[in-house]
């Protein structure tokens, strides 16, 4: 898994307590009865993030875990379409604005 | 006064439109726009009454404009059309009929309190509560209200948007629509309600329900843009068409469909090799993909990118080109490095360094915050960078690229780095010492640090022995550490020490040759130590251990102190006889290599073991003829006999006859000594040999030899000789010499001439300096300190 942080919709800076929160509130959004595979998808990104040392490892032991650019790009296109969250009403307005 | 007539393309039209923008602009502080708007508004039909305040303000601060302008009676004029409109109004009190208009002259900051205060004693505005709920929601403004009446229907209503403005915020608009659902259809919230179901039904694609809520949303509703796009995409047919696909987009923000156009760009533009395109399509997809943190995105597909350069899909220039484009914005310290070291490490197989180097950055900065936890992460980079600082082989470049580096990852003490005048290695060693001291169990930092530190001259054995130390306990179970650590310690003569590391290194590799040798050198050590203590019970243990180990390479050395120490024992026979009968049926070279040792062990050891002045004639004979007969049987074995030679026989050397003798061994040595062990021997041959004799054998090898690397080292030591036997080299037929030597071939010739020893370098001055400028032998250079 390329991009767990995508996947959980967090910032690469959210701390545990904001990464476990997401968790909890897409286990509850993707429960394993209704939507195996998304429950596997965030469990999997969450085992990378949970704690300080699992980033570490996630992090460093090696950037990509693909065979080929197209294997990666494709993760990458997945995990973005799977993570994707319509804007709210606050980027509505501001986009307005502009 | 303004010209009513005039014909006004677009802007505000309306009373309402017009009064509103009057107060904006003048808020805004464009007073005489402010004027035109309420001249106009006055022009169709709105009661002065309800413009005086406004109209009170904008003169006046006309007034302000043209004052500051230098233009006094403009201003006067001015301030005196705001007194006709009387004062700001603060003491006039709205009615039930203009309140919507007051508010509308009002700060936008006041209008929620001013409305509350009228509430008090005059009934509900339904048009003025609809602009101040919309007030309330692009403002959010929520804490205002609690100037409102306890029992107010307006109040309350914003209540119940406050509370769904969280998930609306957060995307989730059918939770959001759920939580608007108490509001009454007159609510003055009602609009954004069905502007919640239209966008909640749009995501879910039911284009007939988009329709159905947007049936009551007024034309002037805030979000004029957004609810045009969901209006055109709920038009029969609509949803099949592309404008209204990528307006909604493009205004909503990025989707599904987008991340996957994306995605074509980049693949079309790594198959067309567009490194343009790639760059710009690199940003845009990262920032599809992830909008919180495209850049770490962004590093992913550079270092995903790398995939197809090694499928080769993508040239390498493209591929570096792109990584240009797609990070100018230069966002990321690491996307800094990232682009700064391709420029100086630009060569093959730094890659992987650079793109790990990037990420490991990046992962600390992220993942670690507090400096003290970024020990572990920071010392990978620490060896990581000072693997490509040492093996990317161009010194000078690396040297303030490693200091730029350091500069740039930011943490690093200069001060240790700058001590080293112009030393790249010196950089790198201190590179490796911090990472090894936060990440200890680091084995290839180990690694890279004594290797370092073994080819630094000169040499620092302490330092060396403490980072081997060092290594030997971080890596348990490697022989090596611990080897190295023996030879040092034999080195400076701490044979006890040195014992002591070889049992460790015994118990890892039992069977590593080197592990025997130097338990032979170390016993060796012992028993001469303890032999020169008058100690010589406990020197023939020490010989017999390393009896025990011995191999063919170390028996002359160990038969040869077996004889002394055999001569030292109370009534043991004479040196001279205790070597004949140790070495009775003995290899001849090993007969001469041990009558070597002898030589030298008596000359220069203090020994309790004298040898008669005919003992230590007929030795030197003895030696003499074990080398005629090496020269006869087993010329591969002279070089291995004779390399130590000079330093037995150095002493000795002003001793004519010795003289004569050493001549006759040297003619015969030179002559029988194979090609390939020559170069052993030469530098000790261009010392202690005659010259002539030396020029000779030099001159018979090369028309012998076919070997162009053998021909030009015996060209140097020939170039050597002849200068050492004041004959005019010429230094430009010297440096045409050195000058042949192709790059290829330069490490033979270069390691030939570092052979040869101070005095005969010296006197090369300045010609050899010139030409070993050419190849920077900068370990000449600090030995002979030439420059």
């Amino acid at each position: 898994m390329i991009c767990p942080h995508v996947i959980l919709g967090l910032r690469c800076d959210a701390d545990d307590a904001e990464i476990r929160q997401r968790y909890l509130e897409l286990v509850r959004a993707h429960p394993p009865s209704r939507d195996p595979d998304g429950f596997k998808l965030v469990a999997k990104a969450y085992g990378m993030l949970k704690d300080r040392a699992a980033r570490v490892q996630s992090e460093l032991s090696g950037p990509v875990q693909c065979d080929s650019f197209e294997d990666a790009l494709a993760e990458l296109e997945r995990a973005a379409n799977w993570a994707w969250t319509p804007p709210g009403l606050r980027e509505i307005c501001a986009a307005e604005d502009k | 006064m303004g010209r009513p007539n005039r014909k006004r393309k677009g802007g505000p039209q309306t009373k309402e439109e017009l009064i509103r923008h009057a107060g904006g602009r003048l808020a805004a502080g464009y007073a005489k726009q402010a004027l035109d708007s309420l001249r106009l508004a006055q022009f169709k039909g709105v009661p002065t009454e309800h413009l005086d305040q406004l109209f009170h303000r904008a003169y006046l601060a006309r007034a302000e404009e043209l004052e500051a302008r230098g233009l006094r009676e403009e201003a006067e004029s001015a301030r005196k059309n705001a007194a006709l409109h009387g004062s700001a109004g603060g003491d006039r009190e709205p009615t039930a009929d203009d309140i919507l208009p007051f508010l509308h002259t009002q700060p936008a900051d006041s209008r929620l309190a001013t409305y509350a205060r009228h509430l008090r004693s005059n009934p509900p505005s339904p048009d003025a509560e609809v602009m101040l709920a919309d007030h309330l929601v692009l403002n959010r403004c929520w804490e205002q209200l609690d100037a409102f009446p306890d029992a107010c229907q307006f109040r309350d209503d914003a209540t119940v948007m406050a509370s769904a403005s969280e998930p609306l915020d957060r995307g989730d608009w059918e939770t959001g629509s759920r939580a608007l659902v108490p509001l009454s259809p007159e609510s003055a919230f009602r609009h954004w309600r069905a502007f919640s179901v239209a966008m909640a039904a749009h995501i879910q694609g039911d284009v007939p329900a988009v329709a159905k809520a947007l049936k009551g949303l007024p034309s002037d509703f805030p979000l004029r843009s957004a609810t045009k796009v969901l209006r055109a995409n709920a038009k029969p047919g609509a949803a099949e068409g592309m404008a209204a696909r990528s307006d909604m987009e493009r205004l909503l923000g990025v989707g599904r469909r987008s991340i996957s156009k994306r995605a074509q760009v980049v693949r079309r533009a790594v198959e067309e090799a567009k490194t343009a395109q790639l760059g710009r399509a690199l940003r845009e997809f990262a920032k599809a993909v992830d909008a919180h943190s495209p850049s770490v995105t962004r590093l992913r597909l550079i270092r995903a990118l790398y995939l197809a350069v090694e499928a080769g899909q993508l040239d390498e220039d493209a591929y570096w080109n792109a990584i240009s484009r797609g990070v100018s914005e230069r966002e990321t310290e690491c996307v800094e490095f990232l682009v700064y070291c391709q420029s100086l490490f630009k060569r093959q197989g730094s890659l992987d360094y650079l793109t790990d180097l990037a990420e490991l950055f990046y992962a600390i900065k992220q993942a670690f915050p507090d400096d003290s936890d970024r020990r572990v992460a920071r010392a990978k980079i620490l060896a990581k960078l000072a693997e490509v600082v040492h093996s990317s082989g161009d010194w000078i470049l690396t040297y303030s690229a490693a200091e730029d580096i350091c500069q740039i990852l930011g943490d690093f003490d200069f001060e240790s780095v700058e001590k080293y005048a112009r030393s790249v290695r010196s950089a790198a060693i201190d590179l490796l010492r911090r990472s090894v001291a936060e990440d200890p169990a680091n084995a290839a930092a180990h690694k890279q640090l004594v290797v370092l530190l073994e080819s630094r001259f000169p040499r620092k054995n302490s330092e060396l022995i403490s980072a081997y130390e060092h290594y030997a306990d971080a890596v348990p179970g490697d022989p090596g550490p611990w080897i190295a650590l023996a030879e040092l310690r034999l080195g400076s003569n701490a044979y006890r020490k040195a014992e002591a590391a070889l049992e460790k290194a015994r118990g890892y590799a039992s069977h590593d040759r080197r592990v025997s040798e130097l338990m032979v050198a170390a016993s060796l050590l012992a028993a001469k130590r303890n032999l020169q203590g008058g100690r010589l019970a406990l020197a023939l243990r020490d010989l017999s251990n390393a009896e025990s180990v011995v191999n063919p390479r170390s028996e002359p050395i160990v038969l040869a102190w077996k004889a002394i120490a055999s001569s030292a024992e109370a009534k043991g026979p004479s040196l001279l006889a205790a070597y004949e009968r140790t070495l009775d049926g003995a290899s001849p070279s090993a007969r001469a290599k041990a009558a070597c040792i002898v030589w030298n062990a008596i000359q220069l050891i203090d020994l309790p073991v004298p040898i008669r002045p005919k003992d230590n004639y007929k030795l030197l004979k003895l030696f003499h003829e074990a080398i005629l007969d090496t020269c006869k049987t087993a010329p591969a074995d002279l070089a291995d006999v004779v390399e130590p030679m000079p330093i037995a026989f150095n002493n000795v050397a002003g001793t004519k006859i010795v003289s004569l003798l050493l001549d006759d061994l040297w003619d015969s040595v030179l002559r029988a000594v194979p090609d390939r062990d020559a170069l052993r021997i030469f530098p000790a041959a261009v010392e202690f040999a005659d010259l002539e004799v030396l020029r000779g054998e030099l001159a018979r090898r090369l028309t012998r030899t076919q070997n162009k690397t053998y021909q030009r080292i015996l060209l140097l030591y020939s170039a050597s000789v002849k200068y050492l036997l004041g004959e005019e080299v010429g230094a430009s037929r010297f440096r045409k010499l050195i000058n042949s030597i192709p790059s290829n071939e330069i490490k033979p010739v270069r390691a030939a001439a570092e052979q040869l020893s101070v005095p005969v370098a010296a006197r090369f001055v300045p010609t050899l300096a010139i030409a070993l400028k050419q190849f920077e032998f900068d370990l000449l250079d600090s030995q002979w300190d030439l420059f």
